[in-house]
C-alpha cells in the first residue's frame, strides 16, 4: 500500500475507534494494535512486546515529570484562596480592557510558558486556576476554552522548550539562539490572541460580563495587594530557573514546594488539602499521561508504516519553488500534527525535510520556529490534540465543542505563521541582535 | 521475495554512525539485488532507546538495531567495557580492545538471540570547559555533566562535582552557569554548539564509546545463504569504513571547532593523566566484579598487547 | 450472578482506591526527591545520582496505578458524539462493548508485563544508572496497575450485563 492509502486506513481506524466512544487512551491503543495487525501483518506476540516496550519507555522518561508536578501545583492553588485573590486583585485592572479577565488565560499561559516546556502542562495548570473562576463570573465558555487550548501551546515556543532542543540537536542549530528566537513570535501570537479576545468582547459585551460590585479606590488597592501569593510563586519558580538553582525540569517541584509554603503562610495548609490535591493531580495526570503513552505507540506504529517518511518524500519529489515548498511542508506538518506529538514529528521528518529547507535557502534557525508553531497547531487539531484533551478534562465539554472553540485561535496562529514566513526578519531580529 | 527490515538507532542521520548505517543499508540492498531492504530510523524515530534495543531485537520486535554498547550494561555488563575510562588511550588501542573483546560481545549477544554485524566507533570523549584543564586542581569543584556511572565515580574521586543533568537540561543549565563543564566528544559538543558556553575542548582521550549493530538470529536465519553472506560482508565493510571515517570525522570536527574559535587542548601532562587513570580504578574494579574471569582475561590480553593497564 | 458481579465491582473499586493512594504517595516522593536533589546540589555541590531514575519510574508507576481508579470515576475522557445520543438500553450495550474492546489490548499488555517481570527477575536485569534498580520492580508495578485496569473493565462490563441497577461509571458531559 502507498503512503496515501495507508494514511487513509489509519485515519479511518482512528475515527472508528474514537467515534465509537471508547476511552481515548484505549482508542489510540486499539488503532495502533489493529494497524500493526491488519496493515503490517505483525504477529500478536510481537505487537504485545512492541506495545510494552514503547509504553514503558515513554512513561518513564524524566522529562514527563514536570506534567504531574505542575498539575499538582495547580490543584493546590485551586484549593486555596490564591486563585480567588488573583482574580479579585486583577479585576480592577482588567475592567479597563475589553475582554477583561479572559486575558488571564493568554497572559497566564505566556508567563507559565517561560517556566514550563510542555504545552499540556501549561494548559492544564493555568486552566485549573482560571476555568472555574471565569465560568463563575459568567465569562464565555468557548472563548475561555479556545484561548486556553491555543495559548497553552505557547509553552513550546517560549523557552524552555523540549521540541526546540530536539530540533536544535538534529539540525545543528544553536539551542540558545532558538530559545531567543522563540520570544518575539511567542509574544506576537499571544498579542494577536489578546486582540482577538478584546475585539470579540467589544463587539459582544455579554461574552465578558462586568464585575457586579464596583470597588472604590481603597478597596481596589487592597484587592490588588492580595496578588502577593501569585507574584511570590512566579518569582520563586522563575527565579529558580533563571538563577540556575533548578533545571527547567525540576522547577515544577519548586512550584509544588512554594505553593505549599504559601498555603502554610496564609494558614490554609492542612492534611486534607495535601491529600485531596495530590489525588486530584494523580487523576488528571493519569488521564493525560495515559493518552500520551498510547500516543507513543501510535507514533511507533506510524514509523513502522513509514508514513511520515513517505509523505515527506512526496514533498521532496514534487520539485517545488521555495514558497510552494514551505506551504507543502506546512500542510505535511498540519496532517502529521493531527496524529503525532512534536518530538515524533521532528525526529521522523527531519532527515528528509532539513536538506530540502537548506537547499531552498531557508535559514534553519527560522525553520525551527516555523516547525514549533506547526507543532503547536498540532496540539489543538483533532483527533489527537493534547490541549483539546486537557480542556475536555478540565471543563467536561465535549471534544467537538473544545475543538470548535479552539479553531479560530488556530487560524490566527496560521495567519501569524504566514506573516513570519513573508517577513522572516521578525524571527531573526532578536537572535541576531543578541548573538551576532 | 524481498525482506524488509526496520533498523532502529538513536543517533542522528548526520552523525558518523548515522551516515555509516545508511551506507550499510545501501550496500546490503546492492549486494542482494534489492532483496533485503533495510530502512534506517534515525534519532530514535521508532520510539526505542539504546537501552531498549537488546530486548527488542531479542524478542523480534526489531529485526536489527544499532545501539550504544554501554546501554546494554544492565543486562550484559561486559558491554560497559567500551565506555570504561582510560582503558584505550587512542583510536588504534580502541580498535584493539574491541577485537580482543569481540568474542565476549558475540557470546553475550548470542545469549540474547542475536548476531553481531559490526561495530562503529565514536570520536574520543573529552571535557568541554571554560578553561584548559592541566592539573587535578583544575577539576576541584568543577560542575561537570557526566553521561554514565563510570564518569560519575571517576570525577567524584577527583574532587569534581559530577552532576546528573538530563540531556534536555544541559544547554539551559550551561546558560545559567549551573554547569561549568560537559563530558562528551568533540562531535557531541558540535551538535550542541557547546562553544557558546564552554569554549575549550580538552581532548583527553577519556573513553572511546562504541556502537554495536546486531541482528535477530531468527530473522537472519530466514535469509538465504547468499543473502546472509551479503549482510555479513556489508557489516565487515561498514566496520572498516566507520573505523577509518572516525579519523577524518574527528579532523572535520576540529575544523568546525576552530571556525567557532574553540580552543582545542591536546597533550595533557602525564601527571594529570595518571591521576585520572587512578581515579577510574573503582569503576574498573566494579566492572571486574560484575564480569569476573571473562572481564579479567579481556583486560589482561589487552594489557599484554598494548603494554599498559 | 448479580451479587457476584456487584462483589467483583466492589473489589475492583477498593483495589483501585488503594492503588490510587499509592500513586499519590509516589507523586509526593518524586517531588521530595527532586527538592532534595536541588538542595544537595546547591548547598553541598553533590547529588543523589538517582533522581532521573527514581522520578522516571515513579511517574510511570503513578500513571498505571491510577488508571483503574481514574476510569472508574469517569475521568478518562472519551468522545461522546454517538454515546450521548443512544437510548439507555443501547447505551448499556455500547458501554459493555467499549469495556470489552478495551479489555483486549489491556489484557495483552498485562500479560506481556508479567512475562517481562519474570524474565527481568530471573536474569537479574538492572537499570543502567548508579542506583542499579532491579527492573522487575517497576515492571511488576506496571503489570499490577494494568491488571487492575483489566479487572475494573471486566467488572464494569459484567455488572452492566447482569445488574439492571448498575450505574454507568462515566461522568456524562453535555450532549455533543
Ligand atoms: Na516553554
Ligand atoms: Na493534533
Amino acid at each position: 500500500m502507498g503512503a496515501y492509502s495507508l494514511s487513509l486506513s489509519v485515519s479511518l481506524l482512528v475515527f472508528a475507534f474514537l467515534g465509537a466512544g471508547v476511552w481515548i487512551f484505549a482508542g489510540v491503543l486499539l488503532v495502533s494494535v489493529s494497524s500493526l495487525l491488519i496493515l503490517l501483518d505483525f504477529p500478536i506476540d510481537r505487537i504485545a512486546v512492541l506495545a510494552k516496550t514503547a509504553m514503558f519507555r515513554s512513561s518513564t522518561g524524566w522529562e514527563l515529570s514536570a506534567l504531574p508536578l505542575f498539575i499538582w501545583m495547580g490543584e493546590i492553588v485551586f484549593r486555596t484562596d490564591v486563585a480567588e485573590r488573583l482574580f479579585r486583585g486583577l479585576s480592577p485592572l482588567a475592567n479597563c480592557v475589553p475582554g477583561r479577565l479572559l486575558h488571564t488565560n493568554v497572559s497566564g499561559c505566556t508567563l507559565f510558558g517561560a517556566v514550563c516546556g510542555s504545552s499540556a502542562a501549561t494548559a492544564a495548570t493555568v486552566g485549573k486556576i482560571t476555568t472555574k473562576a471565569l465560568a463563575q463570573r459568567g465569562y464565555d465558555v468557548d472563548l475561555t476554552i479556545g484561548s486556553l487550548a491555543a495559548a497553552g501551546s505557547l509553552g513550546l515556543l517560549i523557552p524552555p522548550s523540549i521540541v526546540m532542543i530536539v530540533y536544535g540537536v538534529i539540525a545543528e542549530v544553536s539551542i540558545a539562539k532558538l530559545f531567543i528566537a522563540g520570544f518575539v513570535p511567542g509574544f506576537i501570537i499571544a498579542g494577536v490572541f489578546s486582540c482577538f479576545i478584546a475585539v470579540r468582547c467589544w463587539l459582544k459585551p455579554s461574552l465578558s460580563p462586568a464585575e457586579e460590585i464596583s470597588l472604590g479606590v481603597g478597596e481596589a488597592a487592597r484587592a490588588m495587594l492580595g496578588l502577593w501569593p501569585v507574584l511570590l510563586l512566579i518569582i520563586v519558580v522563575m527565579g529558580s530557573i533563571y538563577t540556575g538553582i533548578a533545571t527547567p525540569t525540576e522547577a515544577a517541584a519548586v512550584g509544588v514546594g512554594a505553593t505549599f509554603a504559601i498555603a502554610a503562610l496564609t494558614r490554609q495548609l492542612s492534611w486534607g488539602l495535601a491529600q485531596e490535591s495530590a489525588l486530584a493531580a494523580v487523576r488528571s495526570s493519569c488521564m493525560i499521561l495515559s493518552i500520551m503513552i498510547s500516543a507513543s505507540l501510535l507514533s511507533t506504529t506510524l514509523a513502522y508504516l513509514h508514513i511520515p517518511n513517505d509523505l515527506a518524500h512526496v514533498v521532496q519529489q514534487s520539485g517545488l519553488g521555495p514558497y510552494q515548498l514551505i506551504i507543502a511542508i506546512g500542510v505535511l506538518y498540519l496532517v502529521l500534527g493531527c496524529f503525532l506529538d512534536g518530538v515524533s514529528i521532528t525526529v521522523m521528518t527531519m532527515p528528509v525535510v532539513l536538506p530540502l529547507i537548506t537547499a531552498a535557502g531557508f535559514d534553519p534557525l527560522w525553520f525551527g520556529v516555523f516547525l514549533v508553531i506547526m507543532v503547536e497547531l498540532g496540539q489543538i487539531t483533532p483527533p489527537v490534540g493534547f490541549n483539546l484533551f486537557v480542556l475536555q478534562g478540565l471543563t467536561g465539554q465535549p471534544l467537538s465543542r473544545v475543538a470548535k472553540a479552539s479553531a479560530p485561535f488556530g487560524i490566527l496562529m496560521l495567519a501569524c505563521l504566514a506573516v513570519l514566513t513573508i517577513w522572516p526578519g521578525i524571527v531573526m531580529w532578536l537572535p541576531n541582535l543578541l548573538q551576532p | 521475495q524481498t525482506v524488509k527490515w526496520d533498523m532502529s538507532m538513536e543517533d542522528r542521520a548526520n552523525s558518523l554512525p548515522g551516515e555509516g548505517a545508511i551506507a550499510f543499508a545501501e550496500d546490503v540492498a546492492k549486494a542482494t539485488n534489492g532483496q533485503v531492504v533495510i530502512t534506517v530510523h534515525h534519532g530514535g524515530a521508532l520510539g526505542f532507546k539504546n537501552k531498549d534495543h537488546l530486548n527488542a531485537v531479542r524478542d523480534g520486535v526489531l529485526p536489527l538495531a544499532q545501539s550504544l554498547a554501554g546501554a546494554f550494561s544492565g543486562q550484559e555488563p561486559v558491554f560497559l567495557l567500551s565506555s570504561l575510562p582510560f582503558v584505550a588511550r587512542n583510536l588504534d588501542e580502541a580498535k584493539l580492545l574491541y577485537d580482543v573483546a569481540r568474542p565476549a560481545y558475540e557470546e553475550a549477544l548470542a545469549r540474547n538471540g542475536q548476531k553481531l554485524l559490526y561495530s562503529s566507533p565514536f570520536p574520543p570523549t573529552g571535557i568541554w570547559a571554560k578553561k584548559p584543564l592541566r592539573t587535578v586542581d583544575d577539576l576541584k569543584g568543577l560542575k561537570i555533566r557526566t553521561y554514565d556511572v563510570n564518569g560519575t565515580i571517576t570525577f567524584k574521586n577527583l574532587g569534581a562535582a559530577p552532576l546528573q543533568v538530563s540531556f534536555s537540561d544541559v544547554v539551559p543549565q550551561l546558560g545559567t552557569g549551573n554547569l561549568a563543564a560537559v563530558l562528551t566528544s568533540a562531535d557531541g559538543g558540535r551538535s550542541l554548539k557547546l562553544w557558546e558556553f564552554t569554549p575549550v575542548f580538552n581532548d583527553l582521550g577519556y573513553a572511546f564509546p562504541l556502537n554495536i549493530t546486531a541482528v535477530n538470529a531468527d530473522a537472519f536465519g530466514k535469509l538465504s545463504p547468499a543473502q546472509q553472506k551479503a549482510v555479513m560482508d556489508a557489516g565487515s565493510a561498514a566496520e572498516a569504513r566507520d573505523w577509518t571515517a572516525v579519523r577524518t570525522w574527528e579532523a572535520k570536527n576540529y575544523d568546525v571547532l576552530r571556525e567557532n574559535k574553540t580552543e582545542i587542548v591536546k597533550d595533557a601532562p602525564p601527571a594529570f593523566l595518571d591521576a585520572l587513570a587512578k581515579a577510574r580504578e573503582p569503576a574498573i574494579k566494579d566492572w571486574l566484579d560484575k564480569t569476573r574471569a571473562n572481564g579479567k582475561s579481556i583486560l589482561d590480553t589487552f594489557a599484554q598487547k598494548v603494554g599498559h593497564q | 450472578m448479580k451479587s457476584a458481579a456487584r462483589m467483583l465491582d466492589r473489589m475492583a473499586g477498593l483495589l483501585g482506591t488503594v492503588a490510587m493512594a499509592a500513586a499519590a504517595v509516589i507523586l509526593a516522593i518524586a517531588t521530595g526527591h527532586i527538592l532534595l536533589e536541588i538542595f544537595l546540589r546547591n548547598v553541598f555541590a553533590t547529588s543523589t545520582y538517582a533522581v532521573d531514575e527514581v522520578v522516571g519510574y515513579g511517574v510511570g508507576s503513578m500513571t498505571v496505578l491510577a488508571m483503574a481508579g481514574t476510569l472508574r470515576r469517569g475521568e478518562m475522557i472519551r468522545v461522546q458524539l454517538v454515546l450521548a445520543r443512544l437510548s439507555p438500553s443501547a447505551r448499556r450495550v455500547a458501554e459493555i462493548m467499549c469495556a470489552l474492546v478495551t479489555l483486549l489490548p489491556v489484557f495483552l499488555l498485562t500479560r506481556t508485563f508479567v512475562l517481562s517481570t519474570m524474565r527481568s527477575f530471573r536474569e537479574h536485569t538492572v537499570s543502567t544508572g548508579l542506583l542499579e534498580v532491579p527492573l522487575w520492580i517497576p515492571e511488576a508495578i506496571f503489570a499490577f496497575g494494568l491488571g487492575l485496569l483489566a479487572l475494573q473493565l471486566a467488572a464494569y462490563a459484567l455488572r452492566l450485563a447482569v445488574d439492571p441497577d448498575a450505574p454507568i461509571a462515566v461522568a456524562d458531559v453535555a450532549t455533543e
